[in-house]
């Protein structure tokens, strides 16, 4: 991906790059011929506190591109560099390409060149609700299914943990249905025994254990988080609105009720002593409506789980019965076409047990690679 | 001038007195003012009291003891004059009583000064007057130290006036010491108050609000700033009010005024606080300003790191540094407050439980409602059968097996 490629001086830059041509070189190295790229800026699609994220089309190719753009501290190296650099995988937004530019007051910036994918979950719900409508359950499960299959793969291949994921940071591709996580710019690989900090991830997707203030909290918060995609998408509405970090602790006890001692002990030991009003958890079935799947509640409360450790991990959670309907043969989109690839594991399975492994390759793709192995070995 | 600066002393002369010791270690440099004074009072048997008990403390046994304690620590030309001074003196002694007459006028001079605030000049020329009467006196037997004994007089005059000046000036040194000693209560008496209403003093205010919104948005830690240095010059003003009228008991009430008024302005200031502190988590974009000050913190924190990236302070660099604009922070490192979430979560099992009352009302209500339903039924059926058993029997008395027949297979329906 982008190490191949030599980071050189940019041509253009200006605070607002609409309608800006960026031309980088590539290239050089090994003999090979140097190449431009060149961009040309079309619109923002992001801006927060980090930069901006505009949409560029490569002038060369005609690939349209996402270019996000950071302000980089010399003295560092940018994590989220870094980490994108070593990752690569189908549910995963992909780096293309990256490069500096400074500016008149010699500022210097990052600019990351990603695949470009034009909408969000946030967008897509958003779209449902507007229409006053759910999201159909098969799209609920294919998004679902992609997004712990791409956590499964940044939590075990590299050891990642995104600590923002929420519908803002999903891209899907409305044509494939593809789903990618993006934005690492909170992302970082957990090391036992060393704390991290506790203010990360957005409020209504933050674990209980990051409200509580814990700093070594594991890769378990990206799945409560995914579990409140999870019921955002089945329910049409955040699941836990809070206004403030108290009120958010208050709307989850208010759905999973008390945490009980041994539960607060795992987010985080130093509220043990307090003793909490006793309020009785609602019931699961009586959160989501009536005809909802028992297997969608079940997913639910296995996922939204007061101790970390009883979380199910990303893998397990592909497994689950919920996701069932993705594994039949002849299972395709509503349009007819053909699901984006699903079973095309590589390294994230390392750790799993067979059985696993066994629930997560339906029968029909096991027989086509053991079609796809048999191939190369005969010929 | 003099006299109004003596007019103005004038209520501290009996503060003055009740102060003892430092009047004691004070008169120990009013030598020549202590000869004179002292030496009055000696020649005096009537008990002349110069200003209160200034002199009373001193026997006339201890004087040649003062004198030579002088002697040894005037300078030269003082201690010349001095020395005439007190030949003259013990010239007057020797002769008649006559002569207090004409000495305890310089003396009443003094006094009336004192009490009267008389000006300079004339004080000058009740000294002169006096030492002249007594020169006139001495007129008969040596006409020939007549000019020597007018110099005399008149630098006896002057030495008096050189002495008075020294005791005004020890007397301000000693007004000096009990304006500070007054200063340093009042400021006591200002932190004592201050403690009192659970603050701190004054002058560490200031430091321990900065330090306690540096959580907070930076914006607002910075006009408190200015609002509490603004504060604290306000409680200057009224403790330098308050020394200079130096009416202890009144202005103490002022100053607790002045602090009830401040501690009014704290209160509304935290609340003003607290209120943008709460706006400003609920704002979801609001919250760059704080992102950006918790990333100039953390640069420079950083400044003096390691430089390591996987260290902490360089995650908030880059934690924040990608932070989308809808970024929720939150500007505790240690958890939601307990106390606050048990008490949301009382309020809500209240609200619960009401909600719960609500239900078993509303449950309770349908509940008699439909009793009341089924009485009606049942006596509506009561009713019914009575009238049926009656209208059979008034319908058909004379065939009684009919009639029997008729209540019997009511009957049965009853059943």
């Amino acid at each position: 991906m982008a190490d191949d490629k030599e980071i050189s001086a940019p041509v253009v830059d200006g605070s607002d790059p609409t309608g800006h041509i960026i031309s980088t070189t590539i290239g050089g190295k090994n003999g090979e011929p140097k190449q431009t790229i060149s961009y040309m800026a079309e619109r923002v699609v992001g801006t927060g506190s980090f930069g901006i994220v505009f949409q560029a089309k490569c002038l060369e190719s005609g690939e349209t591109v996402a270019i996000k753009k950071v302000l980089q501290d010399r003295r560092y190296k940018n994590r989220e560099l870094q980490l994108m650099r070593v990752m690569d995988h189908p549910n995963v937004v992909s780096l293309k390409h990256c490069f500096f530019s400074t500016t008149s007051k010699n500022e210097l910036f990052l600019n990351l060149v990603m695949e470009y994918v034009p909408e969000t979950m946030y967008r897509v719900l958003k779209h449902y609700s507007n229409a006053n409508q759910r999201m159909p359950l098969i799209y609920v499960k294919l998004y679902m299914y992609q997004i712990f299959r791409g956590l499964a793969y940044i939590h075990s291949v590299p050891g990642v943990c995104h600590r923002d994921l929420k519908p803002q940071n999903l891209l899907v591709d409305p044509l494939t249905h593809q789903v990618k996580l993006c934005d690492f710019g909170s992302a970082k690989v957990l090391v036992k025994g060393e704390g991290n900090i506790s203010y990360i991830c957005s409020r209504f997707y933050r674990a209980p254990e990051l409200i509580f203030g814990a700093t070594d909290y594991t890769t378990s918060i990206d799945i409560w988080s995914a579990g409140c995609v999870l019921a955002e998408l089945l329910l049409g509405q955040p699941l836990f609105p809070g206004e403030n970090a108290v009120d958010q602790l208050v709307e989850i006890i208010k759905v999973l009720g008390t945490p009980t001692r041994e539960e607060i002990r795992c987010m985080n030991p130093n509220y043990t002593d307090f003793r909490f009003p006793q309020i009785k958890a609602h019931p699961w079935h009586k959160v989501f409506h009536k005809r909802m799947p028992p297997e969608a509640i079940d997913l639910a409360s296995r996922l939204l789980q007061y101790s970390p450790s009883l979380r199910c991990t990303a893998l397990e959670a592909c497994a689950h019965s919920f996701f069932d309907d993705l594994r039949e043969p002849n299972a395709r989109l509503p349009n007819g076409r053909p699901f984006p690839p699903l079973f095309n594991f590589k390294q994230e399975l390392s750790g799993a047990t067979p059985e696993l492994i066994n629930r997560l390759i339906p029968d029909h793709v096991k027989r086509q690679m053991g079609l796809n192995f048999s191939h190369p070995a005969g010929t | 001038m003099r006299k109004k600066k003596k007019d103005d002393r004038d209520p501290f002369f009996k503060t003055l007195n009740i102060l003892s010791p430092f009047r004691c270690s004070k008169a120990r440099h009013i030598r020549i003012a202590d000869i004179l004074v002292d030496e009055e009072l000696g020649s005096e048997t009537d008990g002349y009291d110069c200003s209160g008990d200034f002199n009373m403390e001193r026997d006339p046994h201890r004087l040649p003891e003062d004198d030579g304690f002088m002697a040894l620590q005037c300078s030269s030309p003082l201690y010349i004059i001095s020395r005439w001074l007190s030949t003259l003196k013990r010239g007057k002694r020797r002769r008649c009583g006559g002569v207090v007459r004409s000495q305890k006028r310089p003396k009443e001079v003094a006094k009336t000064e004192r009490e009267t605030g008389d000006d300079e000049s004339t004080h000058a020329t009740g000294s002169t007057n006096g030492l002249n009467g007594g020169g006139g006196e001495t007129e008969s037997r040596q006409i020939v130290k007549d000019t020597s004994s007018f110099n005399l007089g008149v630098a006896c005059g002057l030495v008096y006036l050189i002495v008075a000046g020294k005791n005004e000036l020890a007397k301000t040194a000693e007004l000096r010491a009990e304006m500070e000693q007054l200063l340093q209560n009042a400021k006591e008496e200002l932190q004592s108050e201050n403690s009192r209403f659970g603050s701190r003093p004054v002058e560490s205010n200031e430091m321990n609000f900065a330090s306690s919104t540096t959580d907070l948005q930076q914006a607002s830690s910075s006009s408190s700033e200015s609002r509490f240095s603004l504060q604290s010059g306000l409680v200057r003003e009224v403790c330098s009010e308050f020394v200079r009228n130096g009416r202890v008991q009144g202005e103490r009430d002022e100053c607790v005024e002045g602090m009830d008024q401040l501690e009014a302005e704290l209160e509304s200031e935290l609340e003003r606080l607290q209120l943008h502190l709460e706006l400003d988590s609920e704002n979801h974009s609001s919250n760059s300003n704080y992102t950006q000050q918790q990333r100039l913190n953390a640069v420079q924190d950083t400044a003096h790191g390691t430089g390591d990236d996987t260290s902490d302070f360089g995650e908030e660099i880059d934690a924040h540094g990608a932070e989308p604009a809808d970024y929720n922070e939150i500007p505790c490192h240690y958890g939601v407050p307990a106390l606050e979430l048990e008490r949301r979560l009382h309020e809500l099992l209240e609200a619960r439980q009401e909600e719960r009352i609500k239900e078993l009302e509303v449950a309770l209500e349908y509940t008699k409602r439909k009793l009341h339903e089924k009485e009606m039924e049942v006596s509506w059926w009561r009713q019914n059968a009575s009238a049926a058993l009656t209208s059979h029997r008034h319908q058909d008395p004379s065939s009684s097996g009919a009639s029997q027949h008729g209540s019997e297979s009511t009957f049965h329906l009853f059943r």
